[in-house]
Protein backbone atom coordinates (compact mmCIF):
# COMPACT_ATOMS: atom_id res chain seq x y z
CA UNK A 1 0.00 0.00 0.00
CA UNK A 2 1.57 3.53 -0.86
CA UNK A 3 2.13 5.86 1.84
CA UNK A 4 -0.92 7.96 0.57
CA UNK A 5 -3.48 5.64 0.24
CA UNK A 6 -2.29 4.54 3.70
CA UNK A 7 -2.93 8.15 4.87
CA UNK A 8 -6.16 8.30 3.18
CA UNK A 9 -7.87 5.08 4.66
CA UNK A 10 -6.37 6.40 8.38
CA UNK A 11 -7.33 9.84 7.73
CA UNK A 12 -10.76 8.33 7.04
CA UNK A 13 -10.48 6.46 10.23
CA UNK A 14 -9.05 8.90 12.00
CA UNK A 15 -11.97 11.00 11.28
CA UNK A 16 -14.50 9.22 13.64
CA UNK A 17 -11.82 7.42 16.00
CA UNK A 18 -8.87 9.18 16.81
CA UNK A 19 -7.20 12.64 17.33
CA UNK A 20 -5.21 13.65 14.30
CA UNK A 21 -2.11 12.93 16.46
CA UNK A 22 -2.67 9.03 16.60
CA UNK A 23 -3.02 9.17 13.02
CA UNK A 24 0.18 10.70 12.49
CA UNK A 25 1.46 8.57 15.10
CA UNK A 26 0.12 5.35 13.10
CA UNK A 27 1.43 6.96 9.62
CA UNK A 28 5.42 7.02 11.12
CA UNK A 29 4.76 3.30 11.91
CA UNK A 30 3.88 0.11 9.84
CA UNK A 31 0.27 -0.54 9.55
CA UNK A 32 -1.17 -1.81 12.44
CA UNK A 33 -1.13 -5.74 12.15
CA UNK A 34 -4.73 -7.02 12.30
CA UNK A 35 -5.25 -11.08 13.37
CA UNK A 36 -8.13 -12.69 11.85
CA UNK A 37 -8.94 -15.86 13.52
CA UNK A 38 -11.11 -18.05 11.22
CA UNK A 39 -12.00 -21.60 11.02
CA UNK A 40 -9.34 -23.84 8.89
CA UNK A 41 -12.20 -24.28 6.25
CA UNK A 42 -13.14 -20.95 6.46
CA UNK A 43 -14.29 -19.60 2.67
CA UNK A 44 -12.71 -16.88 0.99
CA UNK A 45 -16.05 -14.92 2.06
CA UNK A 46 -16.32 -16.10 5.22
CA UNK A 47 -12.54 -14.74 5.97
CA UNK A 48 -13.23 -11.53 4.50
CA UNK A 49 -16.55 -11.19 6.39
CA UNK A 50 -14.44 -12.09 9.55
CA UNK A 51 -12.24 -9.36 8.29
CA UNK A 52 -14.39 -6.75 8.54
CA UNK A 53 -15.58 -7.90 11.96
CA UNK A 54 -12.11 -7.47 13.19
CA UNK A 55 -11.57 -4.04 11.64
CA UNK A 56 -14.79 -2.77 13.29
CA UNK A 57 -13.53 -4.47 16.74
CA UNK A 58 -10.28 -2.97 16.41
CA UNK A 59 -12.21 0.76 16.12
CA UNK A 60 -14.50 -0.26 19.46
CA UNK A 61 -11.61 -0.50 21.28
CA UNK A 62 -8.92 1.90 20.40
CA UNK A 63 -12.52 4.33 21.19
CA UNK A 64 -12.23 2.35 24.83
CA UNK A 65 -15.76 1.33 24.02
CA UNK A 66 -15.04 -2.60 25.51
CA UNK A 67 -14.04 -0.71 28.75
CA UNK A 68 -17.43 1.76 29.00
CA UNK A 69 -19.81 0.25 27.20
CA UNK A 70 -22.72 -0.51 29.46
CA UNK A 71 -23.94 -3.26 27.25
CA UNK A 72 -20.40 -4.93 27.35
CA UNK A 73 -20.29 -4.60 31.15
CA UNK A 74 -23.87 -6.01 31.44
CA UNK A 75 -23.01 -9.02 29.51
CA UNK A 76 -19.99 -9.63 31.36
CA UNK A 77 -21.47 -9.63 34.38
CA UNK A 78 -24.21 -11.71 33.44
CA UNK A 79 -21.60 -13.68 31.75
CA UNK A 80 -20.22 -14.82 34.65
CA UNK A 81 -23.15 -15.19 37.26
CA UNK A 82 -24.75 -17.94 34.86
CA UNK A 83 -21.83 -20.46 35.58
CA UNK A 84 -22.57 -19.57 39.31
CA UNK A 85 -19.80 -16.99 40.42
CA UNK A 86 -21.14 -14.38 42.81
CA UNK A 87 -19.91 -11.47 44.06
CA UNK A 88 -20.13 -7.54 43.42
CA UNK A 89 -20.29 -6.05 40.03
CA UNK A 90 -16.82 -4.87 39.99
CA UNK A 91 -15.37 -7.95 41.16
CA UNK A 92 -17.42 -10.02 38.45
CA UNK A 93 -16.51 -7.62 35.94
CA UNK A 94 -12.65 -7.88 36.70
CA UNK A 95 -12.57 -11.37 36.30
CA UNK A 96 -14.37 -11.29 33.55
CA UNK A 97 -12.03 -9.11 31.62
CA UNK A 98 -9.15 -11.50 32.75
CA UNK A 99 -10.77 -14.39 31.44
CA UNK A 100 -10.93 -12.87 28.08
CA UNK A 101 -14.77 -12.89 27.40
CA UNK A 102 -14.29 -9.31 26.91
CA UNK A 103 -12.56 -10.47 23.15
CA UNK A 104 -14.51 -13.86 22.97
CA UNK A 105 -18.35 -13.12 24.09
CA UNK A 106 -20.52 -12.89 20.75
CA UNK A 107 -22.66 -11.13 22.03
CA UNK A 108 -20.23 -8.47 23.37
CA UNK A 109 -18.15 -8.44 19.57
CA UNK A 110 -21.44 -7.81 18.22
CA UNK A 111 -22.12 -4.96 20.21
CA UNK A 112 -18.79 -3.50 19.86
CA UNK A 113 -18.85 -4.38 15.53
CA UNK A 114 -22.10 -2.58 15.98
CA UNK A 115 -21.36 0.28 17.44
CA UNK A 116 -18.39 0.82 15.16
CA UNK A 117 -20.28 0.29 12.10
CA UNK A 118 -23.01 2.91 13.32
CA UNK A 119 -20.37 5.55 14.08
CA UNK A 120 -19.16 4.70 10.57
CA UNK A 121 -22.42 5.38 8.74
CA UNK A 122 -23.03 8.62 10.93
CA UNK A 123 -19.99 9.74 9.02
CA UNK A 124 -22.08 9.20 5.71
CA UNK A 125 -24.36 12.01 5.36
CA UNK A 126 -26.21 13.02 1.94
CA UNK A 127 -26.37 16.53 0.94
CA UNK A 128 -29.98 18.18 -0.52
CA UNK A 129 -29.27 17.77 -3.36
CA UNK A 130 -28.53 13.88 -3.21
CA UNK A 131 -32.04 13.38 -1.12
CA UNK A 132 -33.80 16.10 -3.66
CA UNK A 133 -32.47 13.31 -6.45
CA UNK A 134 -33.83 10.22 -4.49
CA UNK A 135 -37.19 11.64 -3.73
CA UNK A 136 -37.35 12.35 -7.42
CA UNK A 137 -36.10 9.06 -9.02
CA UNK A 138 -38.75 7.59 -6.60
CA UNK A 139 -41.91 9.78 -6.93
CA UNK A 140 -43.69 6.16 -6.19
CA UNK A 141 -42.27 5.72 -2.93
CA UNK A 142 -43.50 9.09 -1.61
CA UNK A 143 -46.15 10.22 -3.11
CA UNK A 144 -49.01 11.16 -0.18
CA UNK A 145 -52.44 9.27 -1.34
CA UNK A 146 -55.57 11.18 -2.63
CA UNK A 147 -57.25 12.30 0.18
CA UNK A 148 -61.09 12.47 0.75
CA UNK A 149 -63.22 14.41 3.53
CA UNK A 150 -66.24 13.26 3.58
CA UNK A 151 -69.39 12.05 6.03
CA UNK A 152 -71.07 9.14 6.15
CA UNK A 153 -73.99 7.16 7.45
CA UNK A 154 -73.93 3.50 7.97
CA UNK A 155 -76.41 0.44 8.80
CA UNK A 156 -75.30 -2.67 9.78
CA UNK A 157 -75.19 -5.61 7.41
CA UNK A 158 -78.85 -7.07 8.28
CA UNK A 159 -80.51 -3.63 8.77
CA UNK A 160 -84.48 -4.05 7.83
CA UNK A 161 -85.46 -2.34 4.48
CA UNK A 162 -87.87 -0.12 6.66
CA UNK A 163 -84.25 1.33 8.29
CA UNK A 164 -82.69 1.76 5.36
CA UNK A 165 -85.82 3.28 3.19
CA UNK A 166 -86.09 5.35 6.65
CA UNK A 167 -82.35 6.52 6.23
CA UNK A 168 -82.44 7.14 2.75
CA UNK A 169 -85.74 9.32 3.44
CA UNK A 170 -83.77 11.14 5.87
CA UNK A 171 -80.49 11.99 5.08
CA UNK A 172 -81.13 14.94 2.31
CA UNK A 173 -82.42 16.97 4.98
CA UNK A 174 -79.60 16.22 7.54
CA UNK A 175 -76.79 18.27 8.10
CA UNK A 176 -73.80 16.03 6.62
CA UNK A 177 -72.05 16.46 10.12
CA UNK A 178 -74.92 14.75 12.20
CA UNK A 179 -75.70 11.94 9.82
CA UNK A 180 -73.16 8.94 11.62
CA UNK A 181 -75.92 9.60 14.45
CA UNK A 182 -79.17 8.51 12.33
CA UNK A 183 -77.27 4.57 11.96
CA UNK A 184 -75.77 1.87 13.15
CA UNK A 185 -72.42 2.89 15.43
CA UNK A 186 -69.43 1.45 13.26
CA UNK A 187 -66.05 1.30 14.70
CA UNK A 188 -63.60 4.28 14.37
CA UNK A 189 -66.23 6.18 12.36
CA UNK A 190 -66.45 10.01 13.01
CA UNK A 191 -69.07 12.67 12.00
CA UNK A 192 -66.65 13.72 9.70
CA UNK A 193 -63.13 11.82 8.29
CA UNK A 194 -60.42 13.36 6.55
CA UNK A 195 -58.41 9.89 5.12
CA UNK A 196 -55.93 8.58 2.58
CA UNK A 197 -58.01 6.70 -0.18
CA UNK A 198 -55.63 3.77 0.13
CA UNK A 199 -56.71 4.23 4.47
CA UNK A 200 -59.69 3.99 3.23
CA UNK A 201 -59.94 1.24 1.00
CA UNK A 202 -58.24 -0.77 4.24
CA UNK A 203 -61.18 0.22 6.61
CA UNK A 204 -64.37 -0.22 4.48
CA UNK A 205 -63.44 -1.86 1.76
CA UNK A 206 -62.66 -1.39 -2.19
CA UNK A 207 -65.97 -0.55 -3.25
CA UNK A 208 -66.36 2.45 -0.08
CA UNK A 209 -62.97 3.63 -1.78
CA UNK A 210 -64.13 3.48 -5.46
CA UNK A 211 -66.92 5.46 -4.55
CA UNK A 212 -65.38 8.53 -2.68
CA UNK A 213 -63.46 8.39 -5.89
CA UNK A 214 -65.71 9.23 -7.63
CA UNK A 215 -69.01 10.45 -6.16
CA UNK A 216 -70.14 13.89 -7.06
CA UNK A 217 -68.73 16.24 -4.61
CA UNK A 218 -71.76 17.60 -1.51
CA UNK A 219 -74.06 15.09 -2.97
CA UNK A 220 -75.34 11.75 -0.83
CA UNK A 221 -74.48 8.73 -3.00
CA UNK A 222 -75.51 5.04 -1.77
CA UNK A 223 -75.72 3.00 -0.53
CA UNK A 224 -72.66 1.35 -0.98
CA UNK A 225 -72.06 -2.52 -0.02
CA UNK A 226 -69.08 -3.14 2.17
CA UNK A 227 -68.39 -6.12 4.55
CA UNK A 228 -69.34 -3.96 7.47
CA UNK A 229 -72.58 -3.10 6.25
CA UNK A 230 -74.52 -0.75 3.94
CA UNK A 231 -73.02 3.19 3.37
CA UNK A 232 -74.04 6.24 2.39
CA UNK A 233 -71.27 8.98 1.25
CA UNK A 234 -71.57 12.42 1.04
CA UNK A 235 -68.15 13.93 -0.47
CA UNK A 236 -67.09 17.17 0.81
CA UNK A 237 -63.73 17.50 -0.58
CA UNK A 238 -60.97 15.83 -2.09
CA UNK A 239 -57.30 16.11 -2.48
CA UNK A 240 -55.56 14.97 -5.31
CA UNK A 241 -52.05 13.07 -4.23
CA UNK A 242 -48.43 14.38 -4.53
CA UNK A 243 -45.10 14.44 -3.64
CA UNK A 244 -44.11 16.64 -0.36
CA UNK A 245 -41.49 19.06 -0.76
CA UNK A 246 -38.64 17.54 0.56
CA UNK A 247 -38.53 19.97 3.65
CA UNK A 248 -41.08 17.85 4.70
CA UNK A 249 -40.25 14.11 4.42
CA UNK A 250 -36.45 14.72 4.33
CA UNK A 251 -35.94 12.60 7.32
CA UNK A 252 -37.99 9.79 5.28
CA UNK A 253 -36.12 10.33 2.41
CA UNK A 254 -32.77 10.17 3.74
CA UNK A 255 -34.50 6.50 5.36
CA UNK A 256 -34.99 5.37 2.45
CA UNK A 257 -31.68 6.41 0.64
CA UNK A 258 -29.81 4.66 3.93
CA UNK A 259 -31.55 1.79 3.49
CA UNK A 260 -30.61 1.65 -0.45
CA UNK A 261 -27.74 3.54 -1.02
CA UNK A 262 -25.62 3.96 2.32
CA UNK A 263 -25.20 0.21 2.92
CA UNK A 264 -22.83 -0.04 0.10
CA UNK A 265 -20.94 2.71 1.18
CA UNK A 266 -20.57 1.80 4.52
CA UNK A 267 -19.07 -1.08 2.89
CA UNK A 268 -16.74 0.97 1.06
CA UNK A 269 -16.02 2.41 4.23
CA UNK A 270 -15.06 -0.72 6.10
CA UNK A 271 -13.31 -2.34 3.08
CA UNK A 272 -11.29 0.60 3.05
CA UNK A 273 -10.49 0.87 6.72
CA UNK A 274 -9.32 -2.88 6.61
CA UNK A 275 -7.23 -1.97 3.77
CA UNK A 276 -5.40 0.51 6.50
CA UNK A 277 -4.22 -2.59 8.51
CA UNK A 278 -1.29 -5.42 7.98
CA UNK A 279 -3.80 -8.14 7.99
CA UNK A 280 -2.52 -11.64 9.14
CA UNK A 281 -5.38 -14.17 9.10
CA UNK A 282 -5.05 -17.26 11.29
CA UNK A 283 -6.83 -20.44 10.46
CA UNK A 284 -7.41 -22.69 14.01
CA UNK B 1 -40.50 -20.82 -7.82
CA UNK B 2 -42.01 -22.86 -4.97
CA UNK B 3 -42.08 -22.63 -1.32
CA UNK B 4 -39.74 -21.22 0.77
CA UNK B 5 -37.32 -24.20 2.70
CA UNK B 6 -39.36 -23.80 6.42
CA UNK B 7 -43.07 -24.01 5.59
CA UNK B 8 -44.15 -23.78 9.40
CA UNK B 9 -42.96 -20.43 9.46
CA UNK B 10 -45.75 -17.78 9.60
CA UNK B 11 -44.68 -14.27 7.96
CA UNK B 12 -46.56 -10.97 7.55
CA UNK B 13 -47.74 -10.54 11.34
CA UNK B 14 -48.66 -6.69 11.94
CA UNK B 15 -48.35 -4.58 15.10
CA UNK B 16 -51.07 -1.64 15.99
CA UNK B 17 -50.51 1.09 17.43
CA UNK B 18 -53.52 3.57 18.71
CA UNK B 19 -51.97 7.00 18.66
CA UNK B 20 -53.31 10.19 18.99
CA UNK B 21 -51.82 11.32 15.28
CA UNK B 22 -49.00 9.68 13.33
CA UNK B 23 -45.79 11.29 14.44
CA UNK B 24 -42.55 10.48 15.76
CA UNK B 25 -43.78 11.41 18.96
CA UNK B 26 -47.61 10.41 19.29
CA UNK B 27 -46.33 7.10 18.19
CA UNK B 28 -43.36 6.33 21.19
CA UNK B 29 -46.20 7.72 23.49
CA UNK B 30 -48.11 4.86 22.63
CA UNK B 31 -45.77 2.06 23.20
CA UNK B 32 -45.05 3.51 26.14
CA UNK B 33 -48.40 3.27 27.35
CA UNK B 34 -48.55 0.39 26.11
CA UNK B 35 -51.62 0.91 23.88
CA UNK B 36 -50.99 -1.90 20.97
CA UNK B 37 -52.18 -5.20 19.73
CA UNK B 38 -50.87 -7.50 17.00
CA UNK B 39 -52.60 -9.21 14.30
CA UNK B 40 -51.14 -12.56 12.10
CA UNK B 41 -51.72 -10.55 9.20
CA UNK B 42 -55.23 -9.55 8.42
CA UNK B 43 -56.38 -5.89 9.30
CA UNK B 44 -58.87 -6.23 11.83
CA UNK B 45 -59.28 -3.28 14.13
CA UNK B 46 -59.98 -4.06 17.81
CA UNK B 47 -60.64 -1.66 20.53
CA UNK B 48 -60.21 -2.63 24.33
CA UNK B 49 -60.98 -0.79 26.84
CA UNK B 50 -61.23 -1.95 30.93
CA UNK B 51 -62.89 0.01 33.77
CA UNK B 52 -65.40 -0.69 36.09
CA UNK B 53 -69.26 0.72 35.32
CA UNK B 54 -69.13 1.14 31.63
CA UNK B 55 -72.97 1.24 30.42
CA UNK B 56 -73.88 -2.50 29.04
CA UNK B 57 -75.62 -0.95 26.08
CA UNK B 58 -71.67 0.87 24.54
CA UNK B 59 -71.94 -1.52 21.91
CA UNK B 60 -75.00 0.63 21.14
CA UNK B 61 -73.23 4.16 21.17
CA UNK B 62 -71.46 5.81 18.53
CA UNK B 63 -68.74 7.26 20.48
CA UNK B 64 -67.45 3.46 22.06
CA UNK B 65 -63.51 4.96 22.55
CA UNK B 66 -64.42 8.43 23.57
CA UNK B 67 -66.64 6.33 26.37
CA UNK B 68 -64.08 3.86 26.88
CA UNK B 69 -61.33 6.32 27.73
CA UNK B 70 -63.92 8.18 29.43
CA UNK B 71 -64.50 5.37 32.18
CA UNK B 72 -61.39 3.24 32.01
CA UNK B 73 -58.13 2.65 30.77
CA UNK B 74 -57.50 1.08 27.25
CA UNK B 75 -55.48 -1.65 26.21
CA UNK B 76 -52.02 -1.86 27.87
CA UNK B 77 -53.65 0.23 30.84
CA UNK B 78 -53.36 -0.32 34.50
CA UNK B 79 -56.71 -0.97 36.21
CA UNK B 80 -57.58 1.31 39.55
CA UNK B 81 -57.29 -0.99 42.67
CA UNK B 82 -61.12 -1.71 43.93
CA UNK B 83 -63.04 -4.37 45.02
CA UNK B 84 -65.59 -4.53 41.93
CA UNK B 85 -65.09 -6.72 39.40
CA UNK B 86 -63.42 -5.13 36.12
CA UNK B 87 -65.45 -4.86 32.94
CA UNK B 88 -63.82 -5.24 29.70
CA UNK B 89 -65.48 -3.42 26.55
CA UNK B 90 -64.68 -5.07 23.15
CA UNK B 91 -64.84 -3.74 19.74
CA UNK B 92 -63.61 -5.40 16.88
CA UNK B 93 -64.16 -4.75 13.16
CA UNK B 94 -62.90 -7.39 10.64
CA UNK B 95 -60.66 -6.49 7.24
CA UNK B 96 -62.59 -6.21 4.45
CA UNK B 97 -60.01 -7.36 2.12
CA UNK B 98 -59.34 -5.93 -1.38
CA UNK B 99 -60.96 -6.52 -4.67
CA UNK B 100 -59.51 -9.43 -5.05
CA UNK B 101 -59.79 -11.21 -1.75
CA UNK B 102 -62.03 -10.82 0.39
CA UNK B 103 -61.33 -10.93 4.19
CA UNK B 104 -62.58 -13.55 6.14
CA UNK B 105 -65.20 -12.54 8.95
CA UNK B 106 -64.65 -12.78 12.48
CA UNK B 107 -65.45 -15.79 14.07
CA UNK B 108 -65.15 -15.09 17.74
CA UNK B 109 -63.86 -12.78 20.47
CA UNK B 110 -62.01 -14.39 23.83
CA UNK B 111 -60.81 -13.20 26.86
CA UNK B 112 -57.50 -14.38 28.18
CA UNK B 113 -57.38 -13.86 32.10
CA UNK B 114 -54.38 -14.59 34.02
CA UNK B 115 -54.16 -14.43 37.49
CA UNK B 116 -52.48 -15.94 40.97
CA UNK B 117 -53.49 -19.14 41.96
CA UNK B 118 -50.60 -19.81 44.76
CA UNK B 119 -47.58 -19.30 43.24
CA UNK B 120 -48.83 -20.80 39.70
CA UNK B 121 -49.92 -18.58 37.18
CA UNK B 122 -53.88 -19.79 36.22
CA UNK B 123 -54.66 -18.68 32.86
CA UNK B 124 -58.51 -18.60 32.09
CA UNK B 125 -60.43 -18.18 28.31
CA UNK B 126 -63.42 -17.02 27.99
CA UNK B 127 -65.61 -16.94 24.49
CA UNK B 128 -67.03 -13.81 25.01
CA UNK B 129 -68.85 -12.59 21.80
CA UNK B 130 -69.12 -14.10 18.12
CA UNK B 131 -69.71 -18.07 17.56
CA UNK B 132 -67.02 -20.74 18.03
CA UNK B 133 -69.59 -23.04 15.76
CA UNK B 134 -70.51 -20.58 13.14
CA UNK B 135 -70.50 -23.35 10.54
CA UNK B 136 -68.11 -21.72 8.28
CA UNK B 137 -65.59 -23.54 6.04
CA UNK B 138 -63.17 -23.36 3.22
CA UNK B 139 -62.03 -25.49 0.18
CA UNK B 140 -58.30 -25.88 0.36
CA UNK B 141 -58.26 -26.51 -2.43
CA UNK B 142 -59.85 -23.13 -3.99
CA UNK B 143 -59.50 -21.27 -0.82
CA UNK B 144 -62.86 -20.16 -1.37
CA UNK B 145 -64.79 -19.43 2.10
CA UNK B 146 -68.07 -20.22 3.01
CA UNK B 147 -68.13 -18.07 5.94
CA UNK B 148 -71.00 -17.40 8.34
CA UNK B 149 -69.11 -15.04 10.80
CA UNK B 150 -69.32 -11.78 11.51
CA UNK B 151 -67.93 -8.25 10.04
CA UNK B 152 -68.14 -6.73 13.40
CA UNK B 153 -67.96 -7.72 17.29
CA UNK B 154 -68.81 -5.89 20.55
CA UNK B 155 -69.32 -6.69 24.11
CA UNK B 156 -68.89 -5.35 27.42
CA UNK B 157 -67.89 -8.18 29.71
CA UNK B 158 -67.78 -8.23 33.46
CA UNK B 159 -65.03 -10.99 34.84
CA UNK B 160 -67.55 -13.38 36.58
CA UNK B 161 -64.76 -14.36 38.88
CA UNK B 162 -63.12 -11.91 39.97
CA UNK B 163 -60.89 -11.49 43.64
CA UNK B 164 -59.69 -8.20 44.37
CA UNK B 165 -56.77 -9.52 46.41
CA UNK B 166 -55.28 -11.36 43.24
CA UNK B 167 -53.17 -9.90 40.41
CA UNK B 168 -54.14 -10.75 37.22
CA UNK B 169 -53.95 -9.69 33.82
CA UNK B 170 -56.86 -9.67 30.69
CA UNK B 171 -56.16 -9.78 27.00
CA UNK B 172 -58.57 -10.04 24.44
CA UNK B 173 -57.92 -12.17 21.22
CA UNK B 174 -60.25 -11.74 18.08
CA UNK B 175 -60.31 -14.35 15.58
CA UNK B 176 -61.37 -14.88 12.29
CA UNK B 177 -63.38 -17.59 10.47
CA UNK B 178 -60.87 -20.10 9.27
CA UNK B 179 -59.34 -19.21 5.76
CA UNK B 180 -56.31 -20.76 3.54
CA UNK B 181 -53.17 -21.11 5.43
CA UNK B 182 -50.49 -18.57 3.18
CA UNK B 183 -48.73 -21.75 1.59
CA UNK B 184 -52.02 -22.79 0.41
CA UNK B 185 -53.21 -19.54 -1.77
CA UNK B 186 -49.39 -20.47 -3.35
CA UNK B 187 -50.12 -23.95 -3.81
CA UNK B 188 -54.39 -23.54 -4.89
CA UNK B 189 -52.54 -20.79 -7.24
CA UNK B 190 -49.55 -22.83 -9.06
CA UNK B 191 -52.23 -25.52 -9.60
CA UNK B 192 -50.38 -28.25 -7.37
CA UNK B 193 -52.02 -31.53 -7.19
CA UNK B 194 -51.00 -34.11 -4.22
CA UNK B 195 -48.85 -36.09 -4.38
CA UNK B 196 -46.47 -34.21 -6.87
CA UNK B 197 -43.24 -34.86 -7.38
CA UNK B 198 -42.22 -31.26 -7.81
CA UNK B 199 -39.57 -30.80 -4.67
CA UNK B 200 -40.04 -27.21 -4.43
CA UNK B 201 -43.33 -27.60 -3.77
CA UNK B 202 -43.36 -30.76 -1.35
CA UNK B 203 -45.00 -28.56 1.07
CA UNK B 204 -48.19 -28.64 -0.57
CA UNK B 205 -48.60 -32.27 0.62
CA UNK B 206 -46.99 -32.34 3.66
CA UNK B 207 -49.90 -33.33 6.36
CA UNK B 208 -47.75 -32.10 9.31
CA UNK B 209 -48.38 -28.32 7.78
CA UNK B 210 -51.65 -26.89 8.27
CA UNK B 211 -53.80 -26.29 5.06
CA UNK B 212 -55.48 -23.83 6.69
CA UNK B 213 -55.45 -21.11 9.54
CA UNK B 214 -57.87 -19.07 11.94
CA UNK B 215 -56.09 -15.32 11.73
CA UNK B 216 -56.12 -13.59 14.54
CA UNK B 217 -55.64 -10.20 16.65
CA UNK B 218 -54.84 -10.36 20.37
CA UNK B 219 -54.41 -7.09 22.59
CA UNK B 220 -52.13 -5.78 24.84
CA UNK B 221 -53.16 -6.76 28.46
CA UNK B 222 -54.81 -4.88 31.08
CA UNK B 223 -53.23 -5.17 34.23
CA UNK B 224 -55.09 -4.92 37.62
CA UNK B 225 -52.79 -5.01 40.85
CA UNK B 226 -54.14 -5.03 44.25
Amino acid sequence: MTTLRRLAALLALGAVLATGQRVLRALDAAPPPLTVPVPAGATAAQVAAATREEALLSVARAQGWDRTDPVVSRQLVADLRATGVTGDDDALLAQARSLGLDRTDPVIRARLADRARRALAARIVPDTATLLAWRDAHPDTFRRPDRVRFAQAFLATGASPARVAALRAALPGVDPDHALALGDPLLEARPVATLGLDRTARWLGPDVAAALRTAPVRTWVGPVTSPHGLHWLYVLERTPGAVPPLSAIRAEVEADWRHAIATDRLRARIDHLVAAYDVRVVRQ
Amino acid sequence: MGLPDNVQLNPGGLAVLWAEENTREALFRAMRRREAYGTSGPRIVLRVFGGRGYDPNLCDASDFAQQGYANGVPMGGDLPASSDPPTLAISALDDPGTAEHSGAPLQRIQVVKGSLDGDQVKVEVFDVAGDANDGSTVDTATCALDSHGFDHLCTVWTDPGFDASVPAFYYVRVLQDPSCRWQSWQCSAAGITCPTDLSAWAGCCDDSVPKTVQERAWSSPIWYTP
